[in-house]
């Protein structure tokens, strides 16, 4: 490249991409101070899509609040309500029949499935190839075929209770769900075939937005973005909630394995490759169930006892903690919601210095953000 | 990069693509694999447990403000006035369906399971007001003014010792 005339002064450019932009899953907005085509400085501005969730939740009872959730990761909203479930009833000392509790891992794996087809589907589309988008979808509508038969909805669950869930699964759930996963499991390699190797879309995600474990570790990723770094952490193995500690799976972990390690395509693996895993989980779930009650006994006005809980579990987006604080009323007094595509910002504007316009959408793909989490 | 790399990444390119190509082509051509649905001409069955538009029977709800304590988004509003045998009569009973959210806590907490979910999805209106679903068809100050009556006419007929028993109970004339 021949150095540029002096002559020719050039001026740093402040432009916006977002909050109405295609590309970044919502109402993101990106403040992108650019040099040409280099951004020399991205600034995420947040704030949106605030739901006002928390003040919500101080406002209704514990089991009100279970539809809220649904609102928090629209694309995954079985393993917020299952969250927010298991954090009151940390809370509140109640323990769900196990019956319940397998029912939650299988709806939250199949969640974790249908959230990741979104991530793979919107991700390949951002990056110009529309085409896996449609078969994303295709397999999702499977998962919400069984949700709608299950709880009813398609989309905003509201299915898991304090103390279990809202119904045992109908005759035919458990049959339905082995054949989605055998009809699913090959479609992982086909995804792979299409697009994930396809080398014009390799080189676009290879070696772009590198976050070393350290990084990832400190600025407190969690989910498939720390994995992608090749940090082995999981709750669901770490920090063991639920029945998981009966399932054999792997923890998947990024490789490097077409560019440098903890780099978009990396990120992008680790979900392709956690499909695989909660398939193992859930064909292991379907199996293992065992027969009996979905409700525990929770008086119908119920008032946890005073005092303080956090629980985290592990979404498709990283960490979903609660913090709840009660005051011994039928009201939460505090409830912090946290949760990891928030957290996956903060090291937005490190990762993004220096690349090109183009190559911001991949980060934001990679990252897999959903909005509401991020404002909540 | 050398020239040899750069070729090679072309070939590879061009390899990996008709690659995915040929799945699209497989799915494209195969009808077998035909996923869309032909809305509004075919639909899919909608499973037992489908959470659609709110229904009440008025005639079987017992006016127990179970469900509008239950609502997080307070869309139900009911009024009911105490008859003539000292059950409640439902004088309105309306839904805001434009707020609701469809979450089912209403229809679970129901004790004679009157509020049902319909398989209903379907639904235009051009003003906020049709959102409103209203299940008393009559209007409430008359219902109120009616039962008034009645309850009115049986203190009376209990006071007089003429009557014998009291009126038999208004509650057939309450259904519409
Ligand atoms: S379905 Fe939910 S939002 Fe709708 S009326 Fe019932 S409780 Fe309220
Ligand atoms: S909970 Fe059921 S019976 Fe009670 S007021 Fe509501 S609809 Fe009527």
């Amino acid at each position: 490249m021949t150095a540029r005339p002096e002559a020719l002064p050039t001026q740093e450019m402040t432009i916006n991409m977002g909050p109405q932009h295609p590309s970044t899953h919502g109402v993101l907005r990106v403040i992108l101070t650019t040099d040409g085509e280099v951004v020399t400085r991205a600034v995420p501005d947040v704030g949106y899509l605030h739901l006002g969730l928390e003040k919500i939740a101080e406002r209704l009872n514990y089991s009100q609040f279970m539809p809220f959730t649904d609102r928090l990761d629209y694309l995954a909203g079985m393993n917020c309500n299952c969250a927010w479930a298991w954090a009151v009833e940390k809370l509140a000392k109640i323990e769900a029949p196990e019956r319940a509790e397998y029912l939650r891992v299988i709806v939250s794996e199949l969640n974790r499935i249908s959230s990741h087809l979104i991530s793979f589907g919107s991700f390949t589309a951002d990056m110009g190839a529309f085409t896996p988008f449609l078969y994303g979808i295709r397999e999702r509508e499977k998962v919400n075929d069984l949700f709608e038969m299950l709880c009813g909805q398609r989309l905003t669950y509201n299915y898991a209770r304090i103390g279990g869930v809202s119904g045992d699964a109908p005759p035919g759930f458990l049959e339905k769900t082995r054949e989605f996963l055998d009809y699913f499991e090959p479609k992982i390699d086909e995804y792979n075939n299409l697009i994930s190797y396809n080398k014009i879309f390799v080189q676009r995600l290879a070696n772009v937005a590198v976050i070393s474990a350290e990084e990832a570790v400190a600025y407190g990723l969690t989910g498939p973005n720390l994995r992608g770094s090749g940090v082995a952490f999981d709750l669901r193995k770490d920090e063991p909630y639920s029945v998981y500690p009966k399932f054999d799976f792997n923890v998947c972990v990024g490789s490097g394995e077409r560019g440098q390690l903890g780099d978009c395509f990396d990120r992008y693996m680790v979900r392709i490759n956690e499909m695989r895993e909660s398939v193992k989980i859930l064909r292991q779930a379907v199996d293992q169930i065992p027969e009996g009650p979905v409700m525990a006994k929770v008086p119908r006005v119920f008032k946890p006892p005073v005092g303080e809980v956090y629980f985290r579990a592990e979404n498709p987006r990283g960490e979903n903690g609660y913090y709840l604080v009660s005051d011994g009323s039928a009201n939460p007094y505090r409830a912090k919601i946290r949760a990891g595509s928030f957290v996956t910002m903060n090291i937005f504007e490190k990762v993004t210095r220096g690349l090109l316009i183009a190559d911001i959408v991949a980060v934001i793909g990679s990252f897999d953000i959903i909005l509401p989490e991020i404002d909540r | 990069m050398g020239l040899k790399e750069y070729l090679n990444d072309i070939v590879e390119a061009v390899v990996t693509t008709a690659k995915g190509m040929r799945i699209t082509a497989r799915y494209g051509l195969d009808p077998k694999e035909e996923t869309t649905l032909q809305y509004p001409e075919e639909r899919w069955e909608l499973p037992e447990r489908y959470r659609g538009f709110l229904h009440n029977d008025i005639n079987t709800c017992i006016s127990c403000n179970m469900c509008v304590k239950t609502c997080p988004m307070d869309c139900i509003s009911l009024e009911a006035v105490r008859g003539a045998d000292k059950k409640m009569v439902l004088a309105s009973y309306d839904i805001n369906i434009g707020r609701c959210m469809y979450c089912g806590l209403c229809v679970e907490v129901c004790p004679p399971k009157s509020l049902k979910h319909s398989l209903g999805y379907e639904m235009a209106s051009v003003n906020r007001e049709q959102l409103i679903l209203r299940f008393v068809q009559e209007d409430a100050s008359e219902v109120k003014a009616r039962v008034a009556r009645q309850v009115a006419e049986a203190a009376a007929k209990a006071e007089s010792p003429a009557a014998g028993k009291p009126a038999p109970p208004a509650k057939g004339e309450t259904k519409e």
